[in-house]
């Protein structure tokens, strides 16, 4: 039997002690992403997959076959350079689906580039499936997530790199991952660090990746986590961080719902001089809000400053509707994820209303993530 | 730079009275909504189609500013906004409320909303113009009696961020409301939204608030050559509030995308658009909002440019004939004829007598 057709029998239980089994023997890493999609989308993956594999561009043909379990599947990325189907990247997706996502938990053991490339250029590709936000907030508080999970004696020490260089937030690809080895410090100290300088010089710190070291009850392990929840299992117990995913899980699954704002309107039908016509109307329109911390300063014009312009690295159209004191509206549209929404400001609050049925949780989540980089550290969902 | 103009605003402040826009993930922190929340009025977006706008027009009527309608008190709001009161605005406004007051435009709303029994205008402006209005309705109101009108005037509280709008003319048939209106009047947020693709909208800023909201379709990459493909209804589904004929948001399409080709091509047989695959956002954006500044003659104009240029540039180059007539026939043979070319001798097939009897040669040239 050969390899793949060896993967096939696996169950998730049987990929974790076989993953838990080279973890410790082999001192192997382990990558973990979490992937969000629609349910339709997830649903037509096989046929994405072949459209994509089709493509001259790709360097990979795609395949998903279902395990020995249901809801868990290997994907494997067949090398189109290679004459035979040997040496695949191969990936184990565990699917947990509801109404109106599809999370999908991926492993894979094989070598970083190999990975990233691979499943990097899939999603791309694939218009609604993409890689769950957290945010650098979350990474910088992730101490309290993780004492809500596993208690108040777990210990959690971080080592970081930020993604700001001079003022400006890098783009995604040139963030450099995995970190380089430094030294462990308690998240509370980092925080520190970052306030300090924002309330001395208002300089604004956010963070792409971050590298932890957990020690809970004598045991311990180390990896490292993207604001795209992409994560890096270098070493130490695998059980222990197994534990973690499925809060995880739930914690990505509860941020799409703050990201996902929708208008609802009701349509009836009348006549007019005998002549059918339908009449809509706007019952409940969701909005996502934030209010202006005491410590920001310059909140309005922050605000202003940044959408009054296009931003094109984010593939961001801005169109201004309203300027000046007190309110400011402006109109943006997203051309990566093909969404639009209407943001408002003052002096006071922010509101993101959605300017179609729903927004696109990534145009959200993208949103979110220039807000904390340019105007306010603390906004977060 | 594409900003609402003054009318717009007003249309959109009072949106924000009747949209319930709820807050996440913290308690309200805005009074908007509250005509809604409050009082029980909610807006309505009739997609009339082209024949009973024709007829609307036929009879000197055109789409109210907005539509609001109270179930429980049994009314039906018509909101016109004014930025501005001149001369013509009065006139124009003096028509207006004598079509909403007319048994014809009963005979519509009573059609459309069977459950409704009472009509009243509003007419929404700045404090300033406000009673400016109000003196105007006063004065009109003397000689005629029609439908209930009241005036609003609304105000800009800076230092609270918020709208005040107060009554200036009129008492509401919605008790509640009046004496709302008659204390403290209502407060409401700036515009959180923007409402409305609809006739009353000039015309180059309805072919740009169309584009703007065309580019939310566009996508760096398309999986499959039918997710380019966007649909009138695809619109109409995105954009509730466009409130326009099939017709007219074909016509503003078709002109869109002559002006602006960068966005992709129109398909005016199905009334179909094709998104482009890598469109230049930067040029577009700036088309766009040059478009916003035109006038439906001034974008006539440039149609009529792009299509002479269009002209030019497509003009097929002249190519010499290959098989000329004169060239064909030996020439003497032709100098010689009489104009019948295929009287020639070669030309054997018309010389002979076909199959069922029929002499050509002495049906074409009879003897003398």
């Amino acid at each position: 039997m050969s390899l793949i057709e060896n993967f096939k029998t696996y169950t998730l239980d049987l990929f974790l002690e076989d993953a838990t089994r080279q973890v410790t023997k082999e001192k192997r890493r382990v990558y973990c992403d979490i992937l969000i999609s629609y349910p339709n989308i997830f649903d037509a993956l096989p046929r994405i997959m072949d459209y994509y594999s089709d493509r001259k561009r790709s360097h990979w043909s795609v395949s998903i076959s279902p395990c020995a379990e249901e809801d868990f599947f290997l994907v494997c990325f067949f090398s189109k350079e290679m004459e035979t189907n040997e040496n695949p990247v191969f990936f184990f997706w565990k699917v947990f689906k509801d109404d109106k996502y599809v999370t999908i938990l991926s492993f894979s053991f094989q070598s970083y580039m190999e990975i990233r490339r691979s499943l990097d250029s899939l999603v791309r590709f694939t218009r609604g499936l993409w890689f769950a936000w957290v945010g650098s907030r979350f990474l910088e508080n992730f101490d309290l997530f993780v004492t809500r999970v596993l208690g108040e004696r777990a210990n959690i020490l971080a080592s970081f790199q930020t993604a700001e260089e001079k003022g400006e937030v890098l783009p995604r690809k040139v963030r450099v991952f995995p970190l380089p080895p430094r030294k462990f410090v308690p998240l509370g100290d980092i925080r520190k660090w970052a306030k300090d300088r924002y309330l001395r010089d208002g300089e604004i710190y956010t963070f792409s990746n971050m590298r932890y070291r957990l020690i809970s009850d004598g045991m311990d392990f180390t990896f490292s986590m993207t604001d795209r929840s992409r994560i890096t299992f270098e070493r130490g117990d695998f059980t222990l961080f197994v534990t973690l995913i499925r809060p995880l899980l739930v914690e990505t699954r509860r941020k799409l719902d703050a990201l996902r704002r929708n208008s609802y309107t009701t349509m009836r039908e009348s006549t007019v001089l005998g002549k059918r016509i339908e009449i809509q109307t706007f019952d409940r329109i969701e909005s996502l809000v934030f209010r202006k911390p005491q410590e920001t300063k310059r909140w309005y014009d922050k605000i202003v400053g940044l959408f009054s312009s296009d931003i094109p690295e984010q593939k961001l159209i801005n169109f201004t509707l309203l300027s000046g004191n007190p309110y400011f509206l402006v109109h943006i549209i997203d051309a990566e994820n093909s969404s639009s929404i209407y943001l408002s400001a003052t002096s006071e609050e922010l509101q993101i209303v959605p300017a179609e049925p729903s927004t696109k949780e990534g145009t959200v989540a993208k949103i979110v993530d220039l807000l904390q980089a340019k105007v306010d550290p603390s906004i977060s969902v | 730079m594409g900003r609402m103009t003054p009318h717009e605003f007003l249309i959109n402040v009072m949106g924000s009275t009747v949209l319930n826009i709820v807050p996440f993930p913290t308690a309200p922190v805005a009074p908007s909504g509250s005509l809604a929340k409050n009082f029980g009025y909610a807006i309505r977006l009739p997609k009339f189609g082209e024949t009973v706008q024709g007829l609307m027009k036929k009879r000197g009527a055109k789409i109210p500013d907005l539509l609001l309608v109270n179930e429980k008190e049994k009314l039906l709001i018509i909101i016109e906004c004014k930025s501005d009161f001149t001369f013509e605005i009065e006139e124009r406004l003096s028509k207006q409320i004598e079509f909403y007051s007319s048994e014809e435009f009963k005979a519509i709303w009573k059609e459309m909303f069977p459950d409704l029994s009472n009509i009243e205008i509003w007419v929404f402006s700045s404090k300033d113009f406000g009673k400016k209005i109000a003196k105007f309705i006063g004065r009109k109101e003397k000689k005629k009696n029609p439908a209930n009108i009241i005036v609003w005037g609304v105000e800009f509280r800076k230092a609270r961020e918020e709208a005040h709008i107060q009554k200036f003319y009129g008492t509401h048939i919605d008790t509640k409301l009046n004496k709302q209106m008659e204390s403290e009047g209502l407060t409401c947020s700036p515009p959180r939204t923007e409402l409305l693709v609809d006739p009353t909208l000039a015309y180059g800023e309805r072919v740009f608030r169309i584009g703007r909201r065309i580019l939310s379709f566009l996508a760096i990459s398309y999986l499959t050559e039918k997710d380019r493909i966007v649909t009138l209804q695809n619109f109409m589904d995105r954009y509730p509030d466009t409130i326009m004929t099939e017709k007219e948001l074909k016509r503003c399409l078709r002109y869109l995308l002559k002006l602006i080709p960068e966005i992709g091509e129109y398909n005016s047989a199905t009334g179909e658009l094709v998104l482009a695959k890598r469109p230049s956002l930067d040029k577009i954006k700036a088309k766009l909002e040059r478009i916003q500044e035109m006038t439906e003659a001034e974008i006539k104009v440039e149609l009529t440019r792009i299509s002479k240029k269009l002209g030019v540039k497509f003009k097929r180059p002249k190519v010499k004939q290959k098989t000329k007539i004169s060239e064909w026939f030996p020439k003497k043979a032709v100098s010689e004829s009489f104009g019948l070319p295929f009287r020639h001798q070669h030309v054997e097939i018309l010389h002979r007598n076909d199959e069922l009897g029929f002499d050509f040669e002495s049906a074409l040239f009879p003897n003398p």
